[in-house]
């Protein structure tokens, strides 16, 4: 299900939290909304999801306009970024919430729910109650229950944010196959760029309540349309008064170029971060683990810096 | 930090938390107790059950229901407000919650008998009734209601109304199966802790009830006119009696609370 935004317009009081905002979400796309905080990204979310009013503008589903429909009768399925547990219900009923609203029979919910938490791996977790829960097992509960209402969109605000380093790199793979299984119209919001990067097919990059750019994800990044998007999605660093990514920068021998001083060598791992300073400029060049290898710097060498 | 935290529980927090209890409940409590028991369990219990006695007590936990009953749902409606509702004057509102605990209660109590007394300006005139006594009761204890359900209501931090709205829920099937068991163990809480209070309050009461024996004393000023009268043992027994009755509402709404919330 496409879903239109025109014009979309959003003041708090005095501040301008969104304006003009217009995008076509294309049908079975994952989207990630990208910005700072403070961008308007959840809000537009909030929008598009009836659960806040707007100024002006629309918002259509599937080519139906749904701007004055109430959210309970939008069909959205919604996650939030606290997952906003049934603290007082059991895992099983807070799936089973949305199917008991639409007054689903008990046999029909209890074979639904159980084939959601097969869906999101919390078979074993139907007794138990959110608080029991770990932050990953709770989002997952969250998703489930969003998807018991069948919607054709789903909305995840900020989804693997409060989850450490290692769940959330497992929850983005996972939700991202499990998005493409479904083929359901997905618009994530998050301030993370890898993150949208690695799970979106689609990014819309909001700076001030206003979008920036739109495009997939290799090309948000490789041709950015303005310097903030340019400095949002990737470090960046100077070279000769000219603004570079760390990556797209390599070290050479010092007489066939500008001369610069190393002066850092930091081992990240995968990547080696060679700090140089030149009589312009500190420079930051990214190195492969092998290429560090192969070039060895030292700390007070010499070595000149070119564009890859 | 942790270890700094835990040496300073350790030894100056912890020592200087259990000798402020001691010196400020404790012992008070324990004195009480000694008196009260002091010539043996048969003269506590005949001094409980005298029938000026048991008919003070009656009255007290009659008033202290209904008003605990009654700051239930106005307190709870007008926490409700105060979060959910935007109003002018509402952050004075919000002030003025807490009025009841700044006043002193002696204040409170002659403003009730200028307002509701013989020379009402209303010509109410409920002195000498449960009605008078319910009334300074419900004033006296309404923060109590009020300030345990605020928080709970503060839709920053209470999102899952929103999820259940985008799950098809009406209004009213959000307040019902969301909101209210939410805010169930903090109004338990909050009611509990108002009849406690309200179990022994005398400085608001003490105007508009005439204290007129077997109509309209209340415990405390039954136990006032005993203390006054030389007969500390006595006072002390029903004071005792008061002491166990709050303390059995207070772990029981605790219970409760913890029960109810044990999930949340």
């Amino acid at each position: 299900m496409s879903i239109v935004l025109k014009n979309i317009t959003k003041h708090f009081g005095p501040d301008l939290v969104l304006d003009e905002v217009s995008d076509e979400i294309p049908s079975g796309s994952m989207t990630a909304l990208l910005g700072p905080s403070g961008s308007g990204k959840s809000t537009l979310l909030r929008i598009i999801a009836g659960l806040e009013s707007l100024d002006h503008g629309t918002v259509e589903l599937h080519g139906r306009d749904v701007t004055s429909v109430e959210a309970r009768h939008r069909q959205i399925g919604f996650c939030f970024q606290d997952y906003a547990p049934f603290n007082q219900m059991t895992v099983f009923d807070n799936v089973a919430y949305g199917l008991k609203v639409r007054r689903i029979g008990t046999a029909q919910r209890k074979k639904e729910v159980d084939e959601l938490l097969g869906l999101v791996r919390l078979s074993d977790f139907g007794d138990r109650y959110p608080r029991q829960l770990s932050g990953g097992q709770r989002q997952r509960m969250a998703l489930a229950r969003a998807l018991a209402i069948k919607p054709e969109v789903l909305l995840l605000d900020e989804p693997f944010a409060a989850l450490d380093a290692q769940v959330s790199g497992e929850l983005r793979v996972w939700v991202r196959s499990l998005q493409r299984e479904l083929g359901i119209t997905t618009i994530l919001v998050t301030h993370n760029q890898s993150e949208a990067m690695e799970v979106a097919d689609r990014i819309v990059i909001l700076h001030e309540g206003r979008i920036e750019q739109v495009g997939p994800p290799d090309q948000v990044y490789d041709k950015p349309s303005s310097d903030f998007v340019h400095g949002f999605l990737g470090p960046l660093t100077t070279w000769r008064g000219v603004a570079y990514r760390p990556h797209d920068l390599q070290l050479c021998d010092v007489d066939a170029g500008p001369r610069a001083r190393v002066v850092d060598v930091i081992r990240l791992g995968f990547e080696v971060r060679v700090v140089v300073e030149s009589d312009q400029e500190t420079t930051w060049v990214q190195l492969t683990h092998h290429e560090a290898r192969q070039l060895n710097p030292v700390v007070g060498s010499w070595v000149s810096v070119r564009p890859r | 930090m942790r270890r700094y935290a835990s040496a300073l529980t350790g030894h100056g927090a912890r020592g200087l938390a259990v000798t402020y209890l001691s010196l400020v409940v404790l012992i008070p409590i324990a004195a009480v107790v000694t008196h009260a028991l002091g010539n043996g369990l048969g003269s506590f219990w005949s001094a409980l059950t005298q029938p000026e006695a048991l008919s003070a007590i009656r009255l007290t936990l009659w008033c202290a229901a209904g008003g605990a009953l009654l700051n239930m749902v106005a307190g709870t409606a007008t926490a409700w407000v105060l979060v959910r509702d935007r109003f002018p004057g509402q952050s004075i509102l919000n002030a003025l919650i807490d009025l009841p605990f700044a006043l002193p209660t002696v204040v409170a109590g002659v403003t009730f008998y200028t307002l509701y007394g013989p020379h009402s300006p209303f010509h109410v005139n409920v002195t000498g009734t449960w009605i008078g006594i319910t009334i300074a009761i419900t004033f006296v204890t309404l923060p109590f209601s009020v300030r345990a359900v605020q928080p709970i209501l503060e839709a920053r931090t209470f999102t899952a109304e929103a999820a259940a709205a985008t799950l098809g829920a009406s209004t009213l099937r959000v307040f019902r199966t969301i909101t209210l068991p939410a805010m169930l163990p903090a109004i338990l809480t909050g009611t509990g802790l108002a009849f406690a209070r309200a179990l022994g309050e005398y400085g608001s009461v003490v105007f508009i009830s005439n204290n007129l024996p077997y109509r309209s004393e209340v415990a405390s000023s039954y136990v006032y006119s005993l203390a006054t009268s030389g007969q500390v043992d006595a006072a002390s027994a029903v004071s005792l009696g008061l002491l166990v009755m709050a303390l059995i509402v207070l772990i029981g709404v605790n219970v409760a609370a913890h029960r109810i919330g044990r999930s949340q």
